[in-house]
């Protein structure tokens, strides 16, 4: 036991005189997250809204084909990506395989259908009194929509929460499309990965304190920007 | 005076449930119509069909004289409904209040103004409640800040789904104070559906009663329904009440079921003395709960509790000084068997 505690003093003592090396993989990470997290919800949030908003044919055949996404292991979408993208793949040219990018595109897939499933869902929950409550008072087509979209904002919120949950955490697609390259592609889970293999806890501690912290930051920032909303 | 509504043969139907009949109906312009009935009796149906949020399945609306089909739209504009079960937006009072003039263009400044307008007219201050977020209100404050939302548009019809069903005294006093003014400062018609007939009577230049889907007479009418069954040799129909006194009625027309009959208030008589009746009346002792003025007859009506069913005579103002009714009273009423007329409904016939 007493290994674990030695290495959190030692992590805190890391944390505090953190090389260079350990810095370019916080920076990795915080690039990637938000490159996936833009891509996830510029198209995640469109799609999710169409699929909980209108009646069309198929709709329950693509919820249910969002769902069985939301269970997608990371490791299948490393290789159906590194598949397309290596070298030999239809978009090999592209150069994508072990580069930021070529990772984002993972995670993105990874995520989407959070995104997908949780707006749609909100979209589909929203109080049923709201589309009649908007025709009393003159509101038609896309306004109210826009309205629609604007009553779930928290619940979008949440989605965003959720989806950057599952992309922040993940190794398997890191680990995969990025090649955990030192001082390129390495981020902070696939350094925890390596460094716990290594035997090194206290570093991997401290990376895992640096990655709690940035989600902290973020909920803050969130929770500040909802009491604002509220207000 | 010009009809807004003219109705003809207008129908609605919930898949297979037949929920409206109306086979004519005219709304006048510029006043305060009642409608009422049980619960169930298609009111808020009507309500819907008469906001343009629902088509009717069939028949033909006419909306200012001419037919609506085709302008829905531009006809939203015109008018407003207050839904049974009202609903704010997540915002504050002031943007639920400015979200309609928002849609039709109106300027920052004057959406100012009829904000403040609009909250005036339902009795609460600006300052206190504008920036209020949603949730911070209360049942009769949330009622108020609807129909303030409605108030604020300057609609040309504004329709009221029960709007005191859920509030305090004040806020329905409120509530009717605001109506009477939408319509003394922009003539704007406004139709109410109410359980609450004594309220009503105090705000409609007229009203409308409902029953099973369909429109009978002036909404005064009592409707009994009970246990009706065949008695002795004449076909004769009773109903026995909880108390143990008997109703009689002449058997229904063909195709009527015999299951709700509807009585005219001005077919009761109303006596302090227990009167024998003459052969072929009815005659009911009750107790009187509650006296109001008719504002469309000019007459008094005397709302009565007979063992559990309540019923509404009609009278004139002289007779009520000449009998020094009083609420607690105990009166005779006697009707007619002929007066009693059994109704059909959707789904019974
Ligand atoms: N959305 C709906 N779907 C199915 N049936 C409905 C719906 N709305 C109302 N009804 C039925 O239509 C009838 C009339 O209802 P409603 O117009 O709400 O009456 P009221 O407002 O007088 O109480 C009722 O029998 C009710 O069950
Ligand atoms: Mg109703």
């Amino acid at each position: 036991m007493n290994y674990i505690t030695e290495g959190f003093f030692q992590a805190i003592g890391l944390i505090l005189s953190m090389d260079e090396e350990t810095w370019q993989a916080v920076g990795v990470t915080v690039r990637l997250t938000v490159m996936s997290m833009a891509a996830t919800l510029s198209v995640g949030l469109p799609l999710g809204f169409l699929l909980g908003y209108f009646d069309f044919p198929g709709k329950r055949g693509a919820h249910m084909v969002v769902d069985t996404l939301l269970a997608l292991p990371t490791v299948v979408v490393g290789l159906v990506v590194y598949a397309f993208i290596s070298n030999r793949g239809p978009l090999g040219d592209l150069r994508l395989l072990f580069t930021i990018r070529g990772m984002a595109i993972g995670q993105t897939i990874l995520a989407l259908p959070i995104v997908i499933a949780l707006t749609a869902n909100a979209v589909e929950c929203l109080d049923g009194r709201l589309r009649m409550t908007l025709a009393t008072l003159g509101a038609g087509g896309w306004r109210m929509a826009a309205t629609s979209l604007r009553e779930c904002r928290f619940a979008l919120m949440a989605a965003a929460v959720t989806a950057y949950g599952r992309v922040v955490a993940e190794v398997g697609v890191s680990m995969m499309l990025g090649g955990n390259i030192k001082w390129h592609t390495r981020t902070i889970t696939t350094a925890i990965t390596l460094e716990t293999g290594k035997g090194d806890f206290a570093l991997g501690i401290a990376l895992g304190i640096l990655l709690l912290a940035i989600s902290f930051a973020l909920n803050a920032g969130l929770s500040f920007l909802k009491r604002r909303a509220d207000a | 005076m010009k009809n807004i509504y003219s109705l003809r043969a207008v129908t609605h139907s919930y898949g297979e449930h037949h929920t409206l009949d109306v086979e004519s109906l005219d709304i006048p312009e510029g006043g305060v119509t009642g409608l009422t009935g049980p619960n169930g009796s298609g009111k808020s149906t009507l309500l819907k069909i008469l906001a343009f949020l629902q088509p009717p399945r069939s028949g033909k609306l006419l909306f200012g004289g001419e037919p609506s089909s085709g302008r829905e739209r531009e006809i939203r504009r015109d008018v407003t409904l207050l839904l049974q079960d009202p609903f704010l937006l997540r915002r504050t009072v002031f943007e639920n209040i400015a979200y309609g003039l928002k849609l039709r263009g109106i300027s920052r400044a004057e959406t100012e103004t009829r904000v403040r307008d609009a909250m005036a007219r339902v009795g609460m201050a600006t300052e206190d409640f504008a920036p209020r977020p949603w949730f911070r209100l209360s049942g009769g404050e949330a009622q108020r800040v609807s129909l303030a939302v409605r108030l604020a548009l300057r609609p040309r019809v504004l329709l009221l789904d029960e709007p005191t069903a859920n509030v305090d005294e004040a806020s329905a006093i409120l509530i009717k104070e605001a109506v009477v003014r939408a319509r003394r400062d922009w003539g704007t018609t406004i139709v109410i559906a109410s359980h609450d007939l004594a309220w009503l009577h105090d705000v409609a230049t007229e009203i409308v009663g409902m029953y099973g889907g369909r429109v009978v007479g002036d909404g005064a009418a009592n409707l009994i329904r009970g246990d009706w069954r065949i008695e002795g040799p004449e076909d004769r129909y009773v109903s026995i009440m909880l108390d143990g006194f008997k109703i009689t009625a002449d058997a229904p027309q063909p195709g009527i079921l015999a299951k709700c009959a509807a009585l005219s208030p001005s077919d009761i008589n109303v006596t302090v003395s227990p009167a024998a009746s003459p052969d072929g009346h009815n005659s009911i002792s009750c107790t009187l709960t509650q006296m109001s003025m008719e504002r469309t007859t000019g007459s008094i009506l005397c709302a009565t509790d007979c063992g559990g069913i309540s019923l509404k005579a009609r009278i004139s103002p002289d007779l009520a000084r000449e009998l020094k009714l009083c609420p607690g009273m105990r009166l005779t009423l006697s009707f007619p068997r002929e007066a009693l007329k059994f109704i059909s409904s959707l789904g019974s016939v």
